[in-house]
């Protein structure tokens, strides 16, 4: 920003701040209003965003912070992968939080889509199935991470310890890894919910009241997986 | 005879040591930059430059009077929010409006600047205040209670306060949040929950009624006081009320950002000659930070 004066250290002090000419008057109120008017600008901008795109009123700038139960934080995304097994939970990965973030700020068509669009690019797998592998690895005589004989104790208690089952949703293949072991998986569904809270209610048989959380779905998405996706690969299967 | 030293009173009383004061120009900027590195941006391409400037600008500390120094703050504080507006919160923005309003003052000749800084930070406090108030009265599950309703039964930074005034244990409140994240993470175990049952009480209502009134009578007035063009008689009353909000808000939410931007704003927006206010602020200001221990393992602690 350009200074109208020279800097404050170089210049000497004005005589008496009364004798400001009204010139001079405008000018500091335009300076002192330039902050207050980016405020206007943004909530402004952020009031059009709310009624156009759903966005969050807490967040863009435009305070409507504590003001509503619908917050990024009570939204949240859901997504799954059709399988020949069925219907099976994705762990939405890392790399793609922001993207999942901005969805649940501005739930719009096209952000779920563009979401659905790059989780059906991704390769899924079995994480409980990974772990054993992990473990075959680790407990293979051959294998040079398997344990020396004198440190059988030891390595036993190092070992990975999967429970077959527990994971019921699919995790991504990192994109450095080669698609090993996917599952093949036809279309990839992902759903924006909001929460609401209904009070009121009490229980039949004690009467001590309860209130209800309540999910309501926002939008949805489906998006069917490229070709080289659906088909499943194993490291056995490769030439 | 021996010489010795005036007690402290002694010296204050004659004069020796002088009473603290807070001059805005010299002491705003670097309480900013306390405020900047409590709240920096987790980026490491805008936390490293930020922080780089920090540094300078303490050293140097003819820097922090430079609009130059407060348009690069502000630029890469403006590029955090903009490339984090999801998950920025509002007064992550209002870092950005003060470091240009700090900008805009230094422009000015030095008899201009504290004046220019005054008009801003009375502005965007009331244009914030302004605005939350608007949204509140907008939003029907505001205005109904179900938003505190929903804060108090699930807003873990809430529980001691409720656990303490409503009788409910924090292990409800804990379970209640618990039975939320079910609903929202529960489905990657396979459990595709869409409704659960939380645990209320009747006096939770009337909590939430309350604390919805009287956040939006607080907020309304600062927000009048604030925008209302009055000189003198209004200083008073914005100042005991900004610091009425601060000492009660923060108490029940502590959010730590907001609380110290708000009490910056109040320094910055003080009369020349409204020292003892300028003072209170900073007290408010330790205050807000003294709220956010945790005080309930503390007194906990001393019970023992």
């Amino acid at each position: 920003m350009s200074a109208r004066h020279p800097t404050s250290d170089t210049r000497p002090e004005a005589p008496d701040p009364s004798d400001t000419d009204p010139e001079d008057r405008q000018f500091l109120l335009r300076r002192a209003a330039i902050a207050p008017l980016c405020l206007c600008l943004v909530a402004g901008l952020h009031a059009f965003r709310v009624v156009t795109c759903g966005q969050t009123q807490w967040k863009g700038g435009g305070f409507g912070m504590f003001s509503t139960v619908d917050s990024e934080a009570t939204r949240f995304v859901r997504a799954f992968a059709q399988t020949p097994e069925g219907e099976l939970p994705l762990d939405i990965p890392k790399y793609l939080e922001k993207t999942a973030a901005e969805l649940k700020a501005a739930p719009t068509q096209a952000k779920i889509d563009a979401l659905a669009g790059r989780l059906a690019s991704i390769h899924w797998r079995r994480p409980d199935e990974r772990l054993v592998r992990e473990a075959q690895r680790w407990s293979d005589a051959e294998s040079p991470f398997a344990p020396r004989k004198d440190a059988h104790a030891l390595s036993e208690s190092h070992l990975p310890q999967p429970t077959i089952g527990l994971y019921r949703s699919l995790e991504a293949i990192p994109p450095d890894q080669p698609p090993e072991h996917a599952l093949g998986v036809s279309a990839i569904r992902v759903e924006c919910w909001t929460m609401r809270l209904e009070s009121g209610a009490r229980n039949a048989t004690d009467g001590v009241p309860y209130t209800t959380l309540r999910g309501e779905k926002l939008r949805e998405a489906t998006v069917e997986t490229p070709v080289e996706a659906t088909v499943e690969t194993t490291a056995e299967a490769q030439p | 005879m021996i010489a010795r030293k005036p007690l402290l009173a002694k010296a204050m009383l004659s004069d020796q040591l002088p009473w603290p004061s807070i001059k805005p120009l010299r002491d705003l900027p670097l309480l900013t930059i306390v405020l900047l590195l409590t709240a920096a941006p987790e980026q490491w391409y805008l936390r490293a430059p930020l922080f780089a400037m920090f540094a300078l600008g303490v050293v140097f500390r003819s820097w922090l009077v430079r609009p130059q120094f407060w348009y690069i703050v502000a630029t890469l504080l403006g590029a955090t929010v903009y490339l984090t507006w999801e998950t920025s919160d509002n007064h992550k923005y209002l870092f950005v409006y003060w470091c240009l309003a700090l900008c805009c003052a230094f422009t000015l000749h030095r008899h201009e600047q504290q004046e220019a800084l005054a008009i801003a930070s009375r502005w965007l406090i009331g244009l914030c205040m302004l605005l939350a108030t608007v949204w509140k009265l907008a939003t029907p599950n505001y205005l109904n209670g179900t938003f505190f309703h929903y804060e108090i039964l699930c807003d873990a930074r809430l529980a001691p306060l409720v656990s303490w005034l409503t009788g409910i244990s924090s292990d409800v409140l804990a379970a209640n949040r618990d039975l939320r994240e079910l609903v929202q993470s529960g489905y990657v175990r396979g459990l595709v929950i869409d409704t659960v049952a939380l645990t209320d009480s009747p006096r939770l209502a009337w909590l939430a009624q309350a604390m919805t009134w009287w956040t939006i009578t607080i907020e309304g007035t600062l927000a009048v006081l604030f925008l209302w063009p009055g000189k003198q008689r209004v200083a008073n009353l914005r100042n005991a009320a900004l610091l009425f909000f601060a000492a009660t808000t923060y108490f029940v939410a502590p959010v730590r950002g907001f609380g110290w931007m708000l009490m910056l704003l109040g320094m910055g927006q003080c009369r020349e000659d409204q020292r003892g206010w300028r003072l209170a602020y900073l007290a408010a200001l330790v205050l807000i930070q003294a709220y956010t221990l945790p005080l309930g393992a503390i007194v906990d602690l001393v019970a023992k």
